[in-house]
Formats: C-alpha cells, structure tokens, sequence
C-alpha cells in the first residue's frame, strides 16, 4: 500500500487549524480540513487533463462551490458529488471568521478503474455511468444531506490517533467506509426522486439532541412519541428525519445502539445478563434474550 | 480581502501543495511526518 501525506497547519496572519491530504491506492485521496480562517479564502481548481470524481461533505460553516454556469451553497451535514465539465473551472469558497471543516474524497476514476474492473457488470447503471466516466468528461453534480453515521465515521478519521501503517489502514477503511454508504444512499436516491426532502437547520440540531438522549439514555424505555416531545418535533418529522439522516427508524436505531451497548457490557463487564438487560433499558425477558442473542450474533 | 488561490486538483496532495506554496512562509509542509497528527 502506497500513501503519501501532506498538511499545512494554518498560523496566524491566515487563522488558526489545518488542510491535510492523504493518498491511497487506486487513485483515491482525501482532504480533511478543520480550520478558522482570518480571511475569506477562493480556492480555484486549474483545468487538468485529470478530471477527479469529488465527494465533498461539509461539517460545520457552509462552503460555496461556483462554476461557470452553477452555484452550490453546502450548509452542515449536506455533500456535494461532483465532476465540471473538463473546460469548466471551479472555485471553492471558504468564509473567514466561522468554522471550516469538511472531508473532500477525490477519486480518479482512471487509476480506479482497475479497481472496478471486476464488478462492471454488475454495477448499478448509475455506478458505471458515473465511474465509467474515466476522464471525467461528463458534468456531473449531486447534492445531498449525508446521513449522520456518515458523520461520525468522519468524526472518527479526525480524531484518529494511530500512526504510520495502522494510521494508513484505518484512513483507508474508514474512506472506502464513507464511500460505500454514500454510494448506497446516492443509487437508492436515484431511484425514489420523491424522498429527496430537505431538513431544516434547526431539525437536524433536533434531531441531533434525539440522538443524544437516545445514548445518554439507553437504561430507560422511551417511546418515540416521547423523544419526539422532548426534543420539540412531532413523531413523523423526528421518523423521517431519522431515515434520511440514518436511513433507519427512530425504534430501529434505539435497538441498535441497544445491542451495541449490550455487547460492549457482555465483553467488557462483569456484571451478569440481568444486569445488562436493565442497563439497556430492557425488563421484558423475552425482548432481553432476543437483544442479547444478537449482540452475540 | 478573500485570498485567491489557484492549484492543480489532479492529486489531492497537490491541492495541499499548492495550498501551501502559495501561502508562502504561512505554512508549515511536510511528508508523512510531524504534521500529519491525528488529532491536531
């Protein structure tokens, strides 16, 4: 496995954070940013022969992407796959004095072909038309919000403290991770135009402290009415905000987390089945055992 | 004042490259090492 490595640690005249890039095999890279800038920064992408597949996911301040006929304002948790036309330039805009974190997944489909080579034929019609694309000849934009496993698995390249081959492997993994459930959501999107809603700022945060309480929380039963209630949405907009975030409901994401927890007690406690029923909130003996044979699956 | 920068996006190492060359004396680069700190 080849990686190349490079940061640029932001100093004082330009603000306070970094840029860092990471290259693996097959011609995927990344860039993590988490920066405050001093000063409103252009970055203008020159016209290359290479023509990169870039998947852009925005963390925290919007992020504006201008080309020659289009304009694509990101705000938190939305993401940008794109690919301009090979004459079209590009500029990415960062504004000074607010957070700027984002991960950009760049692919050259050309080198990553070889990857694909294999699984053409049984790509999606919207895999291989986009992959197949390998000089990047065709425009190609799509915006969404990312779901927030997606956000955490960023989270977790951020906060990685590994080093050298075992830094590499994760980065790699967590990349080839975030690609693959993007991907997922991108071809199941394709396919149901009608569920393309947008979430407002102010129920994502919502949702977001649903999130939190359902953690905090797991030792109590909760109904989705009451999170709901607790947290100020009505049950349906907290249902649909969890599928499109999660691609899960409000009750399957509250069993999962249940049996995760249930699987870090079982390998890492020492307290007995009983127990653990109580600490996930489960006091029905027949639910206990069927959470626990799968956190044991 | 919003500070321009143009660079070559073949690789993303380049992006940061260019990045860096352009900001001059504003930044520190390096290869695999130091700065690369997961976390900053």
């Amino acid at each position: 496995m080849t990686t190349t490595k490079r940061a640029l640690i932001f100093r004082d005249d330009y603000g306070d954070g970094y840029f860092k890039s990471i290259t693996f095999d097959f011609g995927v890279g990344i860039i993590i940013a988490d920066c405050l800038l001093k000063k409103d920064l252009c970055i203008e992408f020159t016209k290359e022969k290479i023509n990169p597949l870039k998947l852009l996911f925005n963390l925290n301040a919007p992020i504006t992407l201008l080309g020659s006929d289009i304009e694509h304002r990101l705000t938190r948790l939305e993401s940008l796959m794109f690919s301009p036309a090979t004459s079209e330039s590009q500029t990415l805009k960062f504004t000074k004095d607010k957070p700027t974190t984002f991960l950009c997944i760049h692919i050259n489909r050309k080198v990553f072909e070889e990857k694909l080579e294999q699984f053409i034929g049984d790509m999606s019609v919207d895999l291989e038309t986009l992959f197949r694309d390998l000089n990047g000849i065709n425009k190609f934009y799509y915006k969404s919000f990312y779901t927030l496993e997606i956000s955490e698995l960023i989270e977790e390249i951020k906060s990685c403290d590994l080093s050298d081959f075992m830094q590499s492997v994760f980065l790699e993994g967590k990349t080839y991770e975030i690609l693959t459930l993007f991907l997922q959501q991108f071809t199941e999107k394709r396919n149901e135009p009608d569920d393309l809603k947008l979430l407002r700022k102010s129920t994502i945060t919502k949702i977001e402290a649903a999130v939190d309480i359902i953690k905090k929380e797991l030792d109590i039963r909760i109904s989705v009415n009451a999170l709901a209630k607790r947290v100020g949405l009505n049950r349906n907009t907290l249902q649909a905000g969890f599928k499109q975030l999660f691609s899960t409901s409000v009750n399957e994401y509250m069993r999962d987390h249940k049996i995760e927890r249930a699987k870090v007690l079982l390998e890492n406690s020492d307290l007995n089945i009983t127990e653990i029923t109580y600490k996930i909130g489960i006091n029905s003996e027949a639910i206990s055992q069927n959470y626990l044979k799968n956190a044991t699956d | 004042m919003t500070k321009k920068i143009s660079v070559i996006h073949d690789e993303v190492k380049n992006i940061v490259l260019s990045l860096a060359a352009e900001l001059k004396a504003d930044h520190d680069i390096d290869n695999n090492q130091t700065c690369f700190d997961f976390p900053r």
